[in-house]
C-alpha cells in the first residue's frame, strides 16, 4: 500500500473545514459513470467543470482511457488508502490519487444520503512522466546511432523539431521523422526536446504560474533562435512544442525573416501563434506541406479547435503561402471547415445541466429525493466526444 | 515476469513472434504488444527484403558499413500494486551490412576478429569518430566517461548456442548525465558480410522523489536482467553453409 503525504490540494475541492459540504458544492457535480451512482459502494461524483481537460487526457475509446476510467470507478470501494493514492498532511479527507499521465484530487464527504460518504473529484493535472532526458537541443551522432546534447550555434539550414508530449528522447526522434518523413541520420535534423514534467506546466495544462525549470527550457530556446536569427532554419513544432516555441517568441526582438514554420496538431492558442510569427517575419514552410495541419491523431488539438474554429481559420487564411505549398495550404483549410463538431461543447452543457439538477429546492426538513439514476453521467458524456 | 521492487513487465511467452529471413540466417524474437500502438517493425510481406522501400532507408556509418532499422518497439514496465509505469523499454534492432573492403577487418562469424574489431569501434565510440585521438587521453577519457569497456576482455558475452553475442554498454558522455545507468548494445553475427545489434535502452519513468522508483543500485540489475529476458527469447537460425564457416573461423 503507497500512502505518501502532500501538503497542497487546490482549493476548490469542497471544503474539508466540515465533512457536511454546504449546499452549493452539489451544485458543480456529476456522477462519474453510470457504476458509481450508489449501487454499489460510495458514490462518486466529478466537477463538470473538468470535462474538456479530462476529455483531452482520456480518450474513452482506448485502453489507457479505459482503465483510468475503472480507477477512478474504483474509489467507490475506496477506503482511503488504496494503491496510488497520496493524502493532504492537513486533512483528514481530500486525496489524490496517481492515473496513468495525470494526478486526480478528491474528497471523502458527506453526501446526500444520510450516514454515507460520498466522494468528490474536484480537480485533475496532467501528470506526463518527465522521463530520464533533460530539455534542450539535440542531434544524432553518426558514430554511435543515438541523439546528444548539440551546439546551439549551429543550425544554418537545419530543421529544429520541438516535441509534443513524449515518452523520452527517443520517443520525440520517433515523432519527428515520422512527422518529417525523413530518416533518422539525416545530418540536418535537431530536436529541441521538451520533457513531460515541464509540459505539464504549461499553460494548456496548468492554471499555476510556471515553475522555474519551465521558465529556463523557455529561456534556453529563445537563446537558441537569437542566437541564429540570421541563418535559415526551419521550425517544426508538434502538439505542446507550439506552445513551448510560442513562448520562447515573447521577448524575441528583430526580424527573424530568414526562419520558416510548421505547425503539425498545436495545442497552444494557435491564432496567436501566428499573429506572433507574422508579427516577427517568420514565413510559412515552402515544403509542399500545409505550414498548419490538424492530422486528427492528437485529441488535445483535436479538441481545442471547437472552442476557436472560425478565428482559427481566418488566421490560416491571411497566411502569405507560395510555391507548390499553397495548394496543400487550401486543402488544409477546406479540411478544418469541412470537419464535423466534436460535441465536446454541447456535452460539457449538457453536464452542467444535469448538475444543475441537483440544486435543493425544497427546505431541509422534508425528506431529501434519492439520487437520480438516470441522470448523464459524466462518462456518458466523455464517450459521445 | 516479476522483477524485484515490485515491478511486472510483460508475459513474454505470449507476445508477438517476429520474424527477419536473411537467406543464410533467421532470426526470431517476442516483442510484447502494446496496446492502441502502430506496428513497430517492417511488414511481414517485407521481413526477407530489406531494401530501401521498406521501413527505414539504408544509412551509411562513418566507418564504411551500413545501417538499417529494422525494428523500434517500445513496452512498458509497471508496479505491480498502482499498475502505474515505474520503466520503459526502448528496443531496437538494426541490420548492418559490410561492403567488401572492410570485411576482413569485421570478420562477424570469427569470434576473436569481431571482438577485436568491437573493441576497435568501442574506442572510435570515445573519441567520436575523431581517429587522429585514438590512443591519447583524450580517448581514456571518453572510455571512463561514456562508461565503455576498457578492454577487449571486458566486453561480456551472451551465449546463444552456435555463437556468443558480444554485448557493449554505452552511457552518455554529457557530465550531466552522470549519474545515468548505461544503455546497451548487443551484436548478433548473421553471415560474414551482416550482423544485427539491439539497441536496448530502458528509460526510468518516475521522478526522484517518486516511492515508485527502484533505488539507484538495482537499476543497472534490472536493465540487465530485462535485457536477459530478452535475449533468451531470440533465435538465430543459421544454414548449414554458416554453420560450416563458423566451424572454421573458430
Amino acid at each position: 500500500m503507497n500512502v505518501n503525504w502532500i501538503t497542497k490540494i487546490p482549493s476548490y475541492i469542497p471544503s474539508a473545514a466540515r465533512t457536511h459540504s454546504p449546499i452549493q458544492d452539489y451544485n458543480d457535480y456529476v456522477y462519474f459513470s453510470d457504476n458509481t451512482k450508489g449501487h454499489s459502494g460510495k458514490v462518486v461524483k466529478i466537477k463538470v467543470g473538468l470535462f474538456s481537460r479530462f476529455a483531452a487526457l482520456v480518450n474513452p475509446h482506448t485502453c489507457d482511457g479505459q482503465t483510468i476510467i475503472r480507477q477512478l470507478e474504483a474509489l467507490r470501494a475506496s477506503n482511503c488508502a488504496g494503491p496510488g493514492v497520496h493524502t493532504d498532511t492537513q486533512s483528514a479527507f481530500r486525496y489524490m490519487l496517481k492515473v496513468k499521465n495525470m494526478q486526480v484530487f478528491y474528497a471523502i464527504l458527506d453526501g446526500k444520503d444520510k450516514g454515507k460518504k460520498e466522494i468528490f473529484i474536484g480537480d485533475i493535472k496532467a501528470d506526463f512522466a518527465a522521463g530520464p532526458n533533460k530539455a534542450g537541443l539535440y542531434a544524432l551522432n553518426t558514430v554511435t546511432n543515438k541523439m546528444v546534447p548539440n551546439a546551439a550555434a549551429e543550425l544554418d539550414q537545419k530543421i529544429v523539431y520541438l516535441n509534443g508530449q513524449c515518452d523520452n528522447m527517443l520517443d520525440a526522434v520517433e515523432k519527428a521523422t515520422t512527422a518529417l518523413e525523413i530518416p533518422v541520420a539525416d545530418t540536418n535534423l535537431r530536436v529541441f526536446y521538451t520533457p513531460g514534467n515541464i509540459i505539464n506546466n504549461l499553460g494548456v495544462w496548468s492554471s499555476t504560474t510556471q515553475s522555474q525549470e519551465t521558465k529556463d527550457v523557455i529561456t534556453q530556446l529563445r537563446n537558441i533562435i537569437n542566437l541564429n536569427n540570421k541563418k535559415r532554419v526551419l521550425w517544426v513544432a508538434e502538439g505542446e512544442g507550439a506552445d513551448i516555441f510560442s513562448k520562447a517568441l515573447d521577448s524575441v526582438t528583430g526580424s527573424l525573416a530568414t526562419y520558416r514554420f510548421r505547425l503539425i496538431d498545436p495545442v497552444t492558442n494557435t491564432p496567436a501563434l501566428l499573429q506572433k510569427l507574422q508579427t516577427k517575419e517568420i514565413k510559412p514552410t515552402t515544403s509542399e506541406v500545409a505550414p498548419v495541419q490538424y492530422t486528427g491523431k492528437n485529441r488535445t488539438a483535436t479538441l481545442s479547435i471547437e472552442a476557436c474554429k472560425q478565428v482559427l481559420i481566418d488566421s490560416m487564411k491571411q497566411l502569405k503561402v507560395t510555391g507548390y505549398t499553397v495548394d496543400v495550404h487550401q486543402e488544409a483549410i477546406a479540411s478544418l471547415e469541412a470537419s464535423g463538431n466534436t460535441h465536446l461543447g454541447s456535452n460539457a452543457r449538457q453536464l452542467q445541466d444535469t448538475a444543475a439538477l441537483n440544486k435543493r429546492l425544497i427546505p431541509p426538513s422534508v425528506a431529501q429525493p434519492k439520487h437520480n439514476m438516470a441522470a448523464l453521467s459524466f462518462v456518458q458524456a466523455l464517450r459521445r466526444v | 515476469m516479476k522483477f524485484s521492487n515490485n515491478i511486472v513487465g510483460p508475459e513474454f511467452n505470449r507476445a508477438d513472434l517476429v520474424c527477419f529471413d536473411f537467406g543464410n540466417a533467421e532470426i526470431s524474437l517476442r516483442l510484447p504488444p502494446q496496446p492502441g500502438s502502430a506496428p513497430s517493425y517492417i511488414a511481414k510481406s517485407d521481413q526477407t527484403d530489406f531494401n530501401d522501400k521498406s521501413g527505414r532507408p539504408w544509412a551509411t556509418h562513418p566507418l564504411g558499413f551500413r545501417i538499417k532499422q529494422l525494428i523500434f518497439h517500445s513496452w512498458d514496465y509497471c508496479d505491480e500494486t498502482s499498475e502505474n509505469t515505474v520503466a520503459k523499454e526502448n528496443l531496437m534492432l538494426y541490420l548492418v551490412d559490410i561492403p567488401e573492403d572492410i570485411k576482413p577487418e569485421i570478420s562477424p562469424l570469427c569470434k576473436q576478429k569481431f571482438n577485436e574489431w568491437l573493441f576497435y569501434f568501442v574506442r572510435f565510440i570515445a573519441v567520436n569518430g575523431e581517429t587522429s585521438l585514438l590512443g591519447s587521453e583524450e580517448e581514456q577519457r571518453g572510455i571512463k566517461a561514456a562508461k565503455l569497456p576498457r578492454s577487449r576482455e571486458e566486453i561480456q558475452q551472451y551465449s546463444a548456442g552456435t555463437m556468443e553475442w558480444p554485448i557493449i554498454t554505452l552511457g552518455d558522455s554529457d557530465e550531466s548525465y552522470a549519474d545515468l545507468e548505461p544503455d546497451h548494445f548487443i551484436y548478433i553475427p548473421i553471415s560474414s558480410s551482416s550482423f544485427l545489434y539491439i539497441d536496448h535502452t530502458l528509460s526510468i519513468m518516475c521522478s526522484e522523489d517518486s516511492p515508485l522508483r527502484p533505488p539507484k543500485r538495482d537499476i543497472m540489475p534490472l536493465k540487465r536482467e530485462i535485457l536477459k529476458e530478452i535475449l533468451d527469447h531470440i533465435r538465430v537460425t543459421y544454414s548449414s553453409e554458416i554453420e560450416e564457416l563458423i566451424a572454421a573461423s573458430n
